[in-house]
């Protein structure tokens, strides 16, 4: 599976290229502006890197989807269908590629920001002050106590939701490619099922949380939370079984 | 080596197989002719693994198509399938990744002979150029079956002759290659059995040399006469 994991990645390396060219550019005039302090180019180079950081990952989910629909649309699926593997090793090496590259994209731009964070505070003060000041700023904004392990939890949340995102797209292209083949609305359809499954699951899910994660101004992590994410997990592991079963008996390319 | 038993394909609005039925032998070299849209693609491409029968029974060794067939078969389509960014030594890299009966050594030493370069980028190629780097690849395999899709498509005249002689050397002991293509009269004295196709169903197979006197006609007249009416 390292194999078919590492051509993936290199399908998928040029728009990591560019995002680096951009975020190093970003990076420098921070730093410049930092030194130089010229509070306009701190300013507008922390909020470019900011939204380069979310587009990009953005980006990251939709071009792994976009390269999954090319390999079973294009001429270039032979490269991956000849090849002798399994298609529950070819799909699951697409989910590892794009953990570990929105893992990876995500570490690297913490490091940044936090690496950031503390060239501020060399410059104008302590970094206990400025994460308190932090904190304080998002307590206000939301209203909620933040503590360690609902960070996890959040993190965790979003990360296991962003999954079924994605393979819940890839279920839907294999439909349009196997059992729609033959259908002349085959896009439609596939997109009607998405919406359906996706509106299902977060029927499911809140029917696991009915009353919210908040309790006060606390957001809690009980087993109600940790069953919401076990919904997301449980249709993460279908989408999986699902489109490697079709791939495997149905699929023509 | 593969055995059909009444294998068809559906596609929208069109059946590209009908009842397909026939056997492939060890050691053969097969022709697989027949107009565009006969069908020789469609059956080639269900051995190689990428094409699901709509019906009937296919296998290889016995055995249906699936992972283990696809390390024993070499399939060479007619369209460039390259990765857009590899070059011609990426591309070698890839099958020697994937494939464990890839040599590296003959992949180079048909590179070379097919005046190709390992830095070209193969979506760059010309057509001709192009045709030679799909062949290269797949002949580069020490595969049981290869079955080779108008591997003449884009060739020059001059070329066509480097490309047979490939072939057939591939053509070892035990070996099995399948070759579809319009240009009968140059693959008719290179092979040993005949196949072929009409929308979708095999109307005449047969070892060349049996067709040829039973029906009193060379292939290439025999061609003429099923392919004219």
């Amino acid at each position: 599976m390292g194999k078919l994991i590492k051509y993936e990645f290199r399908k998928q390396l040029m728009s990591k290229i560019v995002v680096g060219f951009i975020i190093a550019a970003l990076e420098i005039v921070f730093v410049l502006g930092l030194f130089l302090e010229e509070d306009s180019w701190i300013g507008v180079s922390s909020g470019f890197l900011m939204l380069t950081g979310m587009i990009s990952l953005l980006f990251f989910s939709f071009e792994s989807i976009i390269t999954y629909s090319n390999d079973l649309k294009t001429k270039q699926s032979y490269m991956l269908f000849l090849t002798p593997r399994n298609m529950f090793q070819i799909v699951g090496a697409k989910i590892l590629t794009m953990v570990i590259q929105i893992f990876l994209a995500g570490c690297v731009l913490a490091a940044i920001a936090i690496g950031d964070v503390f060239l501020v505070c060399a410059k104008y003060g302590s970094v206990q002050e400025l994460l308190e000041n932090l904190k304080l700023f998002f307590n206000a904004l939301t209203g909620v106590e933040i503590r360690l392990i609902e960070i996890v939890y959040v993190i965790l949340m979003i990360l296991i939701t962003w999954l079924v995102f994605v393979t819940m797209a890839m279920f839907a292209i294999t439909l349009s490619t196997t059992i729609f083949a033959n259908k002349k609305y085959k896009g439609v359809i596939s997109v009607i099922i998405y919406f359906a499954l996706d509106w299902i699951v977060s029927k499911i899910a809140g029917l696991v949380v009915p009353t919210g994660f908040l309790e006060g101004d606390y957001l809690v992590v009980n087993t109600e939370a940790w069953a919401y994410i076990a919904v997301y997990a449980v249709v993460l592991v279908l989408d999986f079984v699902g489109t490697s079963l079709l791939l495997e008996k149905k699929v023509s390319v | 080596m593969v055995e059909a038993k009444m294998v068809g394909k559906r596609y929208i609005g069109k059946q590209a197989l009908k009842d397909v039925s026939l056997t492939l032998e060890d050691g053969r070299i097969y022709a697989l002719l027949g107009p565009n849209g006969s069908g020789k693609t469609t059956f080639m491409k269900m051995v190689a693994g990428l094409v699901k029968p709509t019906c009937g029974l296919l296998y290889y060794n016995n055995n249906s198509i699936g992972v283990e067939s696809k390390r024993e078969v070499a399939y060479m389509s007619t369209e460039p399938f390259f990765y857009p960014y590899m070059t011609v030594r990426q591309v070698g890299k890839y099958f020697e990744d994937f494939f464990p009966d890839f040599s590296m050594t003959r992949y180079e030493e048909l590179i070379a002979r097919m005046d190709l370069n390992m830095t070209d980028k193969a979506k760059e190629l010309s057509s001709g150029l192009a045709a030679k780097l799909k062949l290269a690849a797949t002949i580069a395999r020490d595969a049981k079956l290869y079955l080779l899709d108008e591997p003449l498509n884009g060739i020059d005249i001059i070329a066509r002759e480097t490309i047979i002689s490939t072939i057939v050397e591939a053509a070892t002991e035990g070996k099995s290659i399948v070759i579809s293509s319009h240009l009968v009269d140059e693959l008719e004295p290179v092979v040993d059995n005949v196949i072929f196709m009409k929308e979708g169903s095999v109307v005449l197979s047969g070892e060349a040399e049996t067709v040829r006197s039973e029906r009193g006609k060379s292939i290439v007249d025999l061609y003429k006469e099923i392919y004219a009416e």
